[in-house]
């Protein structure tokens, strides 16, 4: 009965997939910090939990979107235009993770820093108009691979809008490590709760308290 | 409500075109709107009784694309007429009894012959005595000034009527019903179930569209409500909901999210109030009435047989996409045809063990409509259009129209926004792909979406290249 319940629910939540990579990734990174295994060299350790934190991270928040595409794609073809459009976003992110990763790294910038930058970053103008760009995904051709090449424009598309919405928390997490869960479900919720909640900018003021908040732990 | 203004009897609402008829175009109810018009348009625009104020609580508050949107234009309209009624209490040129009864006159413009054109106490630039007349602005059609009818396929609101529910909410692809879709507030684009409802699309969007033109103030939702004559096309929209609720099975929707979500307003006192759905949808409570409230004949007599769109609740599964055009495409003014090839069915809910069953639902969606400003043509949408005919005489292949009213908020990131890019519409074609299929003439592999301007679009001097209107997608939907 469950299987059939869970395909039903399936037919109108496709993204129930990517759903899932989501919470495999949360999955993998407790269970790395439970029991760390060493990696051969920092820098690829730091980019291997980077990919795992970005799907962890900024999944939830494009699951609406996401499903939105799949639902408006043909039926047989909608985890493909799942895979692609996360693949591709998340490709976006994992760019932005080398820059940023190799920036903390030479730099010495700290989460505290970063995260007083993501306070600031909450109350500007341009933030909301980029969190405001992350969902407009234009229709889809229906098939081939031409539906395919658009569904990966659109999907890095989708990702560079959010990297301008999002940047300087998840800088913070580049410095901080896969390894800071408390700092990566807090900084989760707010990303996600940003793009998900109807008239969104009104959390800015929130939003900017709680990362200001977190700025001053981090620092002190 | 009405504490403030008891009245013993309900007003009455009087249709605009019967008042013409009885006392010309200076009706005593029509010259006191006129004047009361006037007096606020005297006052400071942060007066919160001022004629720019009440005209920017549209531009910043109105709820459109949403099942919201009839309450809201319903408050909206109810805390108006007490504004106009007082401010002609004021006015020393307005009999008393007329104030005092005062209410804000429909345009009903689907009531045959001359109704179709506006009234002509919005066409004279003079009131009788001289003085310009505050119901008189150059900025609408030229048609329309001109005495010109509106089209019968933009003023009809036969395919709303046959809606048989108020709101639906919607998975992508699907029609949203009578009142529009179930969203949170939604001021164009905020929520990403936005589409207009039934009622919504026609009339309401094709007529403010057809009234302003290119460049008039109706065409555009920041400016609609500073020309009068939008506050009796929505009389007249609030009455047709009056009406739908007269058909057999109609109601509205009992969820508390609907009734309970209150919207801020200004009384005649100035006092800061606030209205929800709940305390709106009685119009005895409100104490006003319409002159003339019909149940369409045709829905009235055999809702089902004389229906062309089922009233039975869509199928427990979502749409699923069997076709869509390829590229996006742009509107200039001029018709366009758009051939569509259509695939089997590939779901669980169409396509199971047994093979491909028939869909239930037919859907075809115009998605991620986008401009920045509104051309101010109304299209009309046919599918499989026969090549050799005039879409003028083709109202069998006709599946509603496309006016694109608020087109250049939907995709405003300076705004709120949820949704996909641009409008989305969705026309139910179910009972016309059954007729094709009975008269053998559908073609499960092709369709053809033509888009065709119901009317040559107006060249106004001094303009340049009319604006393009771009459609990001054609898609046909199966349920």
């Amino acid at each position: 009965v469950s299987s059939v319940a869970l395909g039903r629910a399936s037919w109108r939540h496709p993204e129930l997939a990517a759903a899932a990579v989501a919470g495999g990734a949360w999955a993998v990174l407790v269970a790395h910090s439970l029991q760390p295994h060493p990696w051969p060299e920092p820098y690829v350790a730091a980019l291997s939990g980077w990919v795992v934190m970005a799907a962890a991270m900024m999944v939830p928040g494009a699951l609406a979107d996401v499903r939105r595409v799949a639902l408006a794609s043909m039926w047989h073809r909608r985890q493909r235009t799942i895979a692609i459009f996360l693949g591709s976003y998340l490709s976006a992110w994992i760019a932005f993770g080398v820059v940023a990763l190799a920036l903390t790294g030479w730099t010495g910038l700290g989460a505290g820093v970063a995260l007083g930058l993501a306070a600031a970053w909450e109350l500007s103008p341009q933030k909301w108009r980029a969190v405001r760009r992350c969902h407009l995904v234009e229709a889809l051709p229906p098939r081939g691979l031409q539906a395919d090449a658009a569904c990966g424009r659109a999907g890095l598309r989708y990702g560079w809008r959010c990297i301008v919405a999002c940047w300087p928390p998840m800088l913070a997490m580049a410095a901080a490590g896969h390894q800071a869960l408390a700092l990566m479900a807090l900084l989760t919720a707010i990303v996600a709760a940003e793009k998900i909640v109807v008239r969104s900018a009104r959390l800015r003021g929130p939003a900017a308290a709680l990362l200001a908040g977190a700025a001053l732990l981090v620092l002190a | 409500m009405r504490d403030t203004q008891l009245v013993a009897d309900p007003l009455i609402r009087r249709d605009a075109w019967s008042l013409q008829r009885e006392a010309g175009t200076w009706h005593p109810i029509m010259r006191a709107y006129a004047l009361a018009v006037g007096l606020m348009q005297q006052r400071q625009d942060d007066d919160v009784t001022s004629w720019t104020f009440q005209a920017e609580i549209h531009a910043s508050d109105c709820q459109h694309n949403t099942w919201y949107f009839l309450p809201w234009h319903r408050m909206y309209l109810y805390w108006f007429e007490r504004v106009v009624r007082a401010a002609a209490l004021e006015h020393e040129d307005v009999p008393d009894d007329v104030a005092e009864q005062w209410a804000l006159p429909y345009w009903n413009y689907d009531g045959g012959g001359e109704t179709a054109r506006l009234p002509d106490a919005f066409r004279e630039p003079k009131l009788e005595n001289g003085d310009d007349n505050p119901l008189f602005t150059e900025r609408r059609s030229p048609r329309v000034l001109r005495g010109e009818p509106l089209d019968p396929r933009i003023i009809s609101s036969r395919d709303a009527m046959a809606e048989g529910f108020f709101a639906l909410d919607p998975d992508p692809g699907e029609t949203v019903g009578f009142g529009g879709p179930v969203t949170g507030k939604n001021h164009f684009g905020e929520d990403a179930n936005a589409a207009p409802g039934g009622l919504e699309m026609t009339p309401h969007n094709d007529v403010h569209v057809a009234v302003g033109g290119s460049r008039g103030l109706m065409v555009n939702p920041l400016t609609a409500a500073y020309d009068p004559i939008f506050w009796l096309h929505h009389s007249n929209v609030d009455r047709l909901w009056v009406e739908w609720l007269g058909l057999p099975d109609r109601e509205n929707p009992t969820e508390s999210a609907w009734s309970g979500e209150t919207f801020p307003f200004h009384d005649e006192e100035k006092n800061e109030v606030s209205s929800s759905a709940a305390t709106v949808v009685d119009l005895g409570e409100l104490g006003y009435e319409y002159e003339q409230v019909e149940v369409p004949a045709i829905l009235a007599a055999g809702a089902e047989e004389g229906s062309p769109m089922p009233t039975e609740r869509p199928p427990d599964h979502p749409p699923e996409l069997v076709g869509a055009s390829a590229e996006p495409l742009s509107l200039y003014g001029q018709e366009e045809r758009v051939p569509i090839d259509l695939a089997q069915p590939s779901g669980p809910a169409l396509l199971t063990d047994e093979g491909a069953l028939e869909p239930e639902r037919v859907y075809v969606n115009v998605e991620g409509v986008e401009a920045d400003e509104n051309p101010g043509v109304v299209y009309g949408v046919y599918v499989n259009l026969p090549d050799d005919q005039d879409p003028g005489t083709a109202d069998q292949f006709h599946v509603g129209n496309l006016s694109f009213f608020g087109v250049e908020l939907a995709s405003d990131v300076k705004r709120d926004h949820r949704g996909g890019p641009g409008l989305r519409y969705a026309f139910d074609i179910s009972g016309l792909v059954k007729q094709l299929k009975d008269e053998d003439r559908w073609n499960p592999g092709q369709v053809t979406v033509t888009f065709s301007p119901l009317s040559e679009p107006e060249v106004e001097e001094g303009e340049g290249a009319r604006p393009s209107v771009k459609i990001g997608r054609v898609g046909i939907y199966y349920q």
